[in-house]
């Protein structure tokens, strides 16, 4: 159980990962919400609710980091596919180069109180 | 009642309580974000058997409780700021009229050119009435009311008789002239108040930053519903007015 104000703190930074996690799956293949939610969820605490992972993609797409098209499926509706963009590409590279910096950085700190 | 109907019924239910929690939120917005709940459980729901109900209902928990949703999308959303045209809409559409008719078209542009009403609200701002309080003085006058007697006097008769025919809004009892009265005039402040407050339920000022408002779904209901009767019964009472011209 997380303790406090943390559990709102940690959702905010769960809230901002994401997006990069979202960018980080599409950038092998195109993956429609579907798929992307129920990847994102069976990560380990990541997700608290599978919908909440739409208002994210449509900022997103709002943003110029993904777009989508519409494409038939021989399981059921016509699905919406999300593809990064140029722009996207480039915030994840960005993202990956200062998360690992941030990450090595809390994790030294994080050590020395042990 | 068969299974297949069951999961049709709890899938209404979720939606119809996730409607309701996003009343607050941006209308544009809500749209989009329901159309995408509703794909996640076409596609979650090919999986499963017809009228695997615990199923459904593990699929609808994965998704996320309709409050929780809502509180999310408020959070990704960005705080917005109200626009001075947003705030005069209501204003114009009731008043406007006063002002040479100017004031309402004015209100008219800003009531359409508007994200922040659904349609419904738009062409009740419209229609109910035309040039807002001003609407109903041409409302009256277009409606006649009156009472034209004829009579002759034949001889020997002391004095004539007379056949009165009523038209318009007196061939109406004085309590239905009294009620319709009032709905015509209530109907236009009604709905200014209506656009007034979907204005101030989505937008943030600094009390509130995000626009948060807490949305009980019976008690939004209901208030849907009176607000439906009412505007049911303006137009009922204005058709009765325009039969009676006849």
């Amino acid at each position: 159980m997380v303790v406090g104000g943390t559990e709102k703190l940690l959702a905010q930074m769960r809230r901002g990962a994401i997006e990069y996690c979202v960018l980080a799956l599409l950038q092998s293949e195109d993956r429609y919400g579907f798929e992307i939610t129920r990847q994102l969820s069976d990560a380990d605490g990541l997700v608290t609710s599978e919908g909440t992972v739409y208002p994210l993609l449509t900022r997103l797409r709002n943003d110029g980091m993904v777009d989508t098209y519409w494409q038939e499926s021989t399981e059921g509706p016509p699905r919406r596919y999300y593809r990064i963009t140029t722009n996207g590409q480039r915030a994840l590279k960005s993202f990956i180069d200062q998360w690992a910096r941030f990450r090595d950085s809390v994790d030294d700190i994080l050590s020395r109180g042990k | 009642m068969s299974e297949h109907t069951v999961s049709d019924r709890i899938i209404e239910e979720y939606l119809g309580d996730l409607r309701d929690a996003l009343r607050t939120i941006n209308p544009s917005s809500s749209k989009e974000f329901i159309a995408e709940i509703e794909q996640h459980i076409s596609e979650g729901r090919t999986s499963l058997e017809p009228g695997d109900e615990v199923g459904l209902r593990n699929l609808l928990e994965r998704i996320g409780s309709p409050t929780a949703l809502a509180n999310e999308l408020r959070e990704t959303e960005p705080a917005r700021t109200v626009s001075a045209m947003d705030r005069a809409t209501p204003w114009l559409i009731m008043f406007g009229g006063f002002a040479f008719g100017f004031g309402w078209l004015v209100g008219l542009y800003g009531l359409w050119s508007s994200k922040t009403w659904r349609i419904w609200d738009k062409l009740l701002g419209t229609f109910i009435w035309p040039g807002g309080l001003l609407g109903i003085f041409y409302l009256f006058l277009a409606i006649p009311s009156s009472t034209a007697c004829s009579g002759f006097q034949g001889a020997g008769q002391t004095a004539p008789t007379l056949t009165c025919v009523h038209h318009g809004i007196a061939t109406l009892p004085h309590a239905l002239q009294l009620l319709a009265g009032f709905v015509i005039v209530a109907a236009p402040i009604f709905t200014s108040f209506r656009l007034g407050s979907v204005l101030s339920r989505g937008y943030a000022d600094a009390s509130n930053p995000r626009g948060i408002r807490v949305v009980k779904s019976r008690q939004s209901r209901t208030s849907k519903r009176v607000t439906w009767i009412f505007y049911c019964l303006a137009l009922l009472i204005f058709f009765i007015f325009v039969l009676t011209l006849h």
